[in-house]
């Protein structure tokens, strides 16, 4: 396979081009040392990838020169033990090459002494590493080779005679892991019953933490479908759904059981790395989330998923986990949360950090360097954390373990080297939290993305607040109250008109009094488009203010807010729904007009454009769990607006609650049909001003 | 319009349509004739001067140069493979045919559109089909490829210290096969496989070496470097979601294990070069560094240029023997070839900084989105952080304003509008920073962007004065996305290469009237680009001669000129080279990074490294300096906000003066007390002790030994501390 990869690349023999690296050129001069970039992911208005500083640097590239031996044929697999030592599979050339920590050759074995004989594990793709014992996943060979680090064979794990084991089940180890006890795990290849659990005397006892299947509720419908449906020879002769098998497993200092599970068929992966219990229970809140890239793109002709095939965990609870699509390593804390993202190539790396594909995992210095397989290049990369990354990781690891004023220190420095951490801000909002400095605990929290910290804050902040200003507080409600009275009494005395414009005081009264103001519009002619269009520019802006200017906790998607999308949204449903409304109304005998339609339309969306304003200031002084007020709040605004709208429509087409929603149903319908022939006309004039630019272009340039 | 006008119209339409359609004769190339006349020469001395020969080995078709003292020949074939082998039974081993080619023709097949391979040992030797020519101080062997219609005539000339091969495209004859690249005697910069001394440098970013004893393999690893980095047009059109290369800058390459070498230099059409390799390959037992030349250019739509390159291209080798048959003799060799002074010591600066004015970021105003220019250093800002870092370092930087313009780093109006964007400060605040730089004897340099443009304006329109692709069309960036790794294409152009150097003149002009007194450029330094508008620039032809117009306008306004990222062009003109390279690509093929392109300029250019504050460990950064006996560089910003993540450039969280000033001002109080011993000195030898430990011999006595690794090292002179430094003059530490 290398081979043939390795010719495919070199097709031409000297002149094939495996490198057409582009300039180095940046404005900022950072040539950083490292082909790759090593970033995060930013989480605020918008979410995106954001560069970090360097986490790991490239320590060396081992090859099989540099380590004193013949060339490897294919790296599979690798693991390290306790002392530090390195043991690299090619399990194509049937053999074992075994460094120590300063990565001088300590001694390989090609198969493994059986006696006389010598067992051939060509074709085994895991090698795992427990004590003096040395477990090789002989895919090939249908057995898991235990055996001393000299290749003496100790013993054989073979598919055990068990019942529970399918007939016709296939037994091609791929992966070992062993427990502190001597429990040892076996991922078989194709099998989704999950690992293979064997006793520390070899034997057979279950299978272990199977993925399960998971149904979407259009999965569940058609599984029903075709239940009730289905002849029982078409039932019978139906594919099933069957969980996904696991790539790697990974055994922590507690014994528990990391897995990876690799690609799926769903474009944006979740829940691929899971820690389970002694009774196989994930214990890890990682179902939903994305190991990996948030986003994928095209590379190489294929649509390059996720596809997280292999992992390592170090004491702390950090996972180093890697993507085969991408060729990059991800470092994740116990919580889940993405540290950094470095390495890369997409299959054609070929610079020190970056892979052609990537064969296997593990670390050294319990996470200090990281050593990484390349099967293709057959190479091993050892990266070494850098002091930022260092520190970043002590600091992380001191926040999750509620040390958050030890972190302080460290969460400053990482501030100085690298100011978009938000990490960082994180930790800092958390260490302000429990030293009740609220309003340190808001900045930081708003600027780490936490909602929970900046809510709790916040509840924190104003309960002092209240507490302190509580006089003047109550002071300032009665005044106002009795302001609002007295002001109230006058009007009612003296019989003072506010608002002297009769058409603004009838808009203002037309949510209060809906039947009287509608009738008046169709009776008396009432009502104004011109104020109509105010409403409707009121609603625009407010819908905006309550996105894009509400407090950090109810401020969504502001930096992804598209206005012309809400413009079409308010402005264009508001005249789409006049216009389809009318005609449909006329169609069925309803007597609204077009101007008298718009002012019921516009009119009603008064409730919510208050409803937009009030919930924009009032975020300012809610917490998160509070929210659920402005949303109660809303809904009814929405429904108070949805009342006018249905009283006015009523009155101005004289017609029934029933032919009302006939009437609306068409309306709904015929907008539809204008959208859609909307959108042909739109596409239509795209493709002849692209038509006519291409023309120009090419007259231009003959 | 009537009926006759509407015709005559579409008539016109339909005759430009169609003019279209029709196959083209490519200009400037010659026709294939079928009865070219071919001829044999017996063996002969085609020219020879005292210390060579240039003689045709007429018995095995090879061009040989000949030490005339003691018989030692350098060739097509590696040196290890003169003479005659025999295996056990005493038979004759055959070299492997490609070793025996002194040229490889790419060309594309018309019917697969694909590229494919012939070499002239096989298709044009071994057949008789060469026609052999003699001339002043040489020989011209005209190789025709009878099968592909294809000629190509290449001259062999004497030099004084070496040998000169060159090829004029426009002597190329064609057929209907249209060529596309040549390499120049593939195997003449050789090692064995096998001999643990032997290296190939490939001069990406600082220099590399590869050792082909790491390799091994049944087809070989190789490698492919265009000079001066890949051409603009085509950056970053593939997706690797790699964004950090460090591309060849320096035109030059060789081989050498200790005893012999060659270094060669590509004297023309350098542009057009690829430095490659091919490293390991069993069959051949030896790997090589040679230089392929694109003949025809390539649009990133995979179209094919109309006609040839027009210059002619040229490499020259120059053997290289006992203590010059390593990194270091190539890199005196090539100095040679630059012909470059000493500079006086006062003008290498101990330090560079480079102050960033701003970028554009996604802003909106009641949700209407657009690109507000976010100012991460106004002219006040950048006043203080100099201020501060002369008070408190008390050393004098050099400093580069670089995105002050209209635009600040992104692209717009050409050269940012050859104005200061007002959103930096007022003219007080720029006369002042100018003072304070005047004062104190900073050299202050202001940077434009020469190269990209998104806006008409500043003499450039955006339908006209764009440089186009070989189909015609306005050539466009590319931009890869971090995480997604997907490509992005930019509406953002390239400047007409005819108008380059007047753009160039306008921004000089500006600068001038701001008062400044230095000037860069930048993104014109260190890359360079094709515009298929014009011939002359194909394949990015003539960017070396443009950049030395360029430069040429700035000397005459008397400014300083700046380069950043320096190519060996820009190198040459410049009184400063920021952001000079400190490591290379990382090619998994290199053994080692070396000073290469430091030791080529060192004491007759002043150079700072690139930016030391953003390296991925700033303490090893600062020990390359060391070992290359360069200034410290760093990019700065005084204002960081969220809001730059939605920026085009992706480093400002790591740059902002407040967070590093307290270590940076102390790493360059240190620096400078060790700078200061060798500055302005020429590097005389660098050696590897070890992977881990170096040394360089400055020219004025004093030797520094580096060491990388994380334990104390031995050497003659003491012990260099873990990630430290040992100065040691004559004998003894400094």
């Amino acid at each position: 396979m290398k081979k043939a990869l390795v010719k495919l690349m070199t097709a031409g023999m000297l002149t094939c081009i495996l490198v057409s690296p582009a300039s180095a050129a940046s404005p900022a001069g950072d040539s950083a040392g490292i082909p790759y970039t090593s970033y995060n992911y930013y989480y605020g208005d918008v979410t995106k990838p954001a560069e970090i500083n360097a986490f790991y640097d490239v320590e060396t590239v081992l090859t099989a020169a540099r380590a004193g031996v013949e060339p490897f044929q294919e790296i599979n697999d690798i693991c390290t033990d306790s002392s530090g030592n390195i043991y690299i599979l090619d399990g194509k050339g049937s053999r074992v090459v075994l460094l120590d920590g300063d990565y001088r050759l300590r001694g390989e074995f090609s198969g493994v002494k059986d006696g006389d004989e010598i067992l051939s594990f060509s074709g085994a793709r895991g090698i795992y590493v427990s004590g003096e014992s040395l477990y090789i996943a002989d895919t090939e060979h249908a057995r898991v080779l235990v055996c001393d680090t000299s290749g003496t064979l100790m013993h054989t794990i073979l598919l055990p005679d068990s019942p529970l084991i399918p007939e016709g089940f296939l037994y091609r180890p791929i992966k070992v892991a062993v427990d502190a006890s001597g429990y040892v795990y076996v991922l078989s290849d194709g099998s989704y019953y999950g690992a293979i659990l064997y006793s520390p005397e070899q034997e057979f006892l279950s299978f272990y933490g199977a993925n399960s299947v998971k149904n979407t509720i259009t999965q569940a419908l058609a599984k029903l479908w075709k239940k009730l449906t289905a002849t029982n020879d078409r039932l019978a002769n139906s594919a099933s759904r069957l969980p996904y098998q696991f790539t790697d497993l990974y055994v922590d200092t507690d014994s528990f059981i990391y897995t990876a599970t690799g690609k799926t068929p769903d474009s944006v992966q979740a829940g691929q790395i899971r820690r389970l219990s002694p009774g196989g229970k994930n214990v890890l809140e990682s179902e939903d989330i994305t190991f990996g890239d948030l986003s994928i793109s095209m590379a190489g002709g294929e649509m390059r998923t996720q596809n997280i095939a292999g992992l390592a965990v170090d004491t702390a609870g950090f996972i180093y986990c890697y993507d085969i699509s991408y060729g990059r390593i991800y470092l994740y804390d116990a919580d889940c949360m993405l540290l950094a993202a470095f390495g890369g190539g997409i299959g054609n790396g070929q610079q020190d950090g970056t892979f052609a594909q990537i064969g296997g995992i593990d670390i050294l210095d319990d996470g200090d360097r990281i050593v990484v397989a390349d099967s293709l290049h057959t190479s091993v990369t050892v990266f070494r954390v850098t002091d930022f990354g260092k520190k970043v990781k002590s600091a992380r690891s001191l926040t999750l373990s509620g040390a958050y004023h030890e972190a302080v220190p460290l969460w400053e420095e990482v501030l100085q080297a690298d100011a978009g951490c938000q990490m960082a801000y994180l930790g800092l909002s958390k260490a302000a939290l429990a030293q009740k400095n609220y309003a340190a605990a808001l900045e930081y929290a708003e600027k780490g993305n936490s909602a929970s910290v900046y809510s709790e804050a916040f509840s924190y902040q104003r309960r002092d607040f209240i507490d302190s200003h509580l006089n003047g507080i109550m002071g300032i409600l009665l005044a106002v109250t009795a302001a609002v009275v007295a002001v109230v009494i006058v009007i009612k005395k003296k019989k003072l008109v506010l608002v002297k414009n009769q058409a603004v005081r009838q808009m203002f009264a037309a949510p209060f009094h809906p039947a009287l103001v509608f009738g008046e519009v169709k009776e008396k002619r009432k009502g104004s488009v011109a104020l109509g269009a105010a409403v409707m520019a009121a609603f625009y802006v407010s819908l905006i203010l309550k996105t894009t200017a509400s407090g950090f906790l109810f401020r969504t998607d502001a930096g992804s807010f598209n206005s012309v999308l809400v413009l079409l949204q308010t402005v264009g449903f508001v005249l789409l729904w006049t216009v389809v409304s009318w005609a449909v109304a006329t169609l069925l005998g309803g007597i609204g007009k077009l101007r008298e339609i718009f002012v019921v339309v516009t009119y009603s969306l008064l409730p919510m454009v208050f409803g937009n304003i009030v919930s924009t200031i009032l975020s300012y002084g809610l917490t998160e769990e509070e929210g659920v007020f402005l949303t109660v709040f809303g809904a009814f605004m929405l429904l108070v607006s949805v009342f006018m709208l249905i009283i006015g429509s009523m009155i101005v087409h004289d017609i029934s609650f029933g032919k009302f929603l006939g009437i609306t149903l068409l309306t709904l319908a015929g907008a539809l049909i204008v959208l859609f022939l909307l959108v042909l006309i739109i596409i239509l004039v795209q493709q002849t001003a692209g038509f006519g630019g291409t023309l120009i272009r090419e007259l231009f340039f003959r | 319009m009537n009926k006759r006008g509407f015709a005559g119209f579409l008539s016109c339409l339909v005759l430009l349509g169609a003019a279209g359609c029709g196959a083209e004769t490519p200009t400037g190339i010659q026709r294939y004739d079928p009865e070219h006349s071919t001829n044999f020469e017996e063996s002969f001395i085609a020219a020879e001067n005292g210390t060579y020969t240039l003689e045709w080995d007429s018995e095995h078709y090879r061009v040989l140069l000949r030490e005339t003292s003691n018989g030692r020949v350098w060739s097509t074939l590696p040196n290890g493979l003169m003479t005659p082998r025999y295996d056990s039974e005493g038979y004759e081993i055959q070299n492997h045919p490609q070793m025996e080619n002194p040229l490889i023709v790419e060309y594309i097949n018309e019917t697969t559109v694909q590229t494919e391979y012939r070499y002239a040992y096989t298709a044009s030797l071994k057949k008789g089909d060469y026609q052999i020519e003699r001339m002043e101080n040489g020989l011209r062997i005209t190789y025709h490829f009878a099968q592909e219609s294809l000629s190509v005539p290449v001259e062999y000339t004497l030099l004084e210290d070496g040998m000169n091969v060159s090829v004029n495209p426009s002597d190329i004859a064609e057929g209907d096969t249209r060529i596309r690249r040549i390499t120049l005697s593939p195997f003449f910069c050789s090692v064995s496989n096998t001999d643990p001394n032997g290296t190939l440098l490939i001069p990406s970013g600082s220099g590399a070496l590869i050792a082909p004893y790491e390799w091994k393999a049944d087809v070989g690893y190789t490698c492919s470097y265009p000079v001066y980095g890949e051409d603009l047009q085509l950056a970053e059109s593939q997706n690797d979601s790699i964004n950090n290369h460090e591309p060849v800058r320096l035109p030059v390459f060789g081989a050498a294990n200790g005893e012999t070498g060659v270094c060669a230099v590509i004297d023309s059409a350098e542009e057009a070069a690829s430095i490659e390799c091919n490293v390991g390959n069993d069959k051949f037992g030896f790997s090589a560094v040679y230089a392929t030349f694109e003949l025809r250019g390539l649009s990133p739509s995979k179209s094919y240029s109309d006609t040839l390159i027009e210059e002619t291209i040229s490499v020259s080798y120059y053997p290289l023997t006992g203590g010059d048959a390593n990194y270091s003799g190539m890199a005196r060799r090539y100095r040679q070839t630059l012909g470059l002074s000493r500079q006086d010591p006062e003008n290498f600066p101990v330090a560079a900084l480079k102050l960033i004015g701003g970028a554009h970021v996604d802003a909106q105003v009641l949700g209407v989105p657009y690109r507000d220019l976010f100012v991460t250093t106004s002219l006040e800002q950048a006043q203080t952080i100099v201020q501060r870092f002369l008070e408190e370092s008390g050393v004098t930087p050099a400093v580069t304003l670089v995105g002050f313009g209209e635009s600040g780093l992104d692209v717009g109006r050409v050269a940012g509008n050859y104005k200061l964007s007002g959103k930096f400060g007022d003219k007080k605040a720029l006369t002042d920073l100018q003072s304070t730089c005047e004062t104190s004897g900073v050299p202050l340099y202001m940077d434009y962007d020469l190269v990209h443009f998104s806006r008409s304006g500043g003499g450039l329109h955006t339908l006209t004065n764009a440089a186009v692709t070989t189909i015609g069309q306005r050539a466009l960036r590319y931009k890869t996305q971090l995480g997604s790794g997907a490509k992005v294409t930019l509406k953002e152009y390239f400047t007409s290469r005819v108008l380059l150097p007047s753009i160039a003149e306008q921004a000089a002009a500006a600068a001038v009237d701001s008062g400044f007194q230095g000037i860069s450029y930048a993104t014109a330094s260190a890359n360079a680009y094709s515009d298929y508008a014009d011939r002359a620039y194909y394949s990015k032809g003539n960017y070396a001669e443009d950049y030395a117009v360029i430069a040429d306008h700035a000397r005459n306004k008397g400014l300083r000129l700046a380069a950043d990222n320096a190519n060996a062009y820009a190198a040459v003109s410049a009184g400063l080279i920021t952001c000079a390279p400190l490591s290379s690509d990382k090619n998994h093929l290199f053994y080692t990074d070396v000073p290469f392109y430091e030791i080529v300029f060192s004491g007759a250019v002043p150079m700072t490294s690139d930016a030391i504050n953003l390296a991925v460990e700033p303490r090893t950064q600062v020990l390359r300096a060391v070992e290359s006996g360069i200034g410290l560089g760093y990019t700065f910003i005084g204002k960081y906000s969220d809001k730059l993540l939605t920026a085009q450039e992706s480093f400002f969280h790591a740059a902002v003066f407040d967070g590093h000033a307290a270590e940076v001002i102390k790493t360059v109080r240190d620096y400078s007390q060790y700078y200061d011993q060798i500055r302005g000195a020429q590097i005389a030898e660098h050696t590897l002790l070890g992977r881990e430990v170096r040394k360089t011999v400055f020219d004025n006595g004093f030797a520094v030994y580096v060491n990388y690794s994380n334990e104390d090292a031995a050497v003659e002179n003491g012990t260099v501390p873990a990630q430290g430094y040992l100065l040691v003059k004559g004998g003894g530490n400094a």
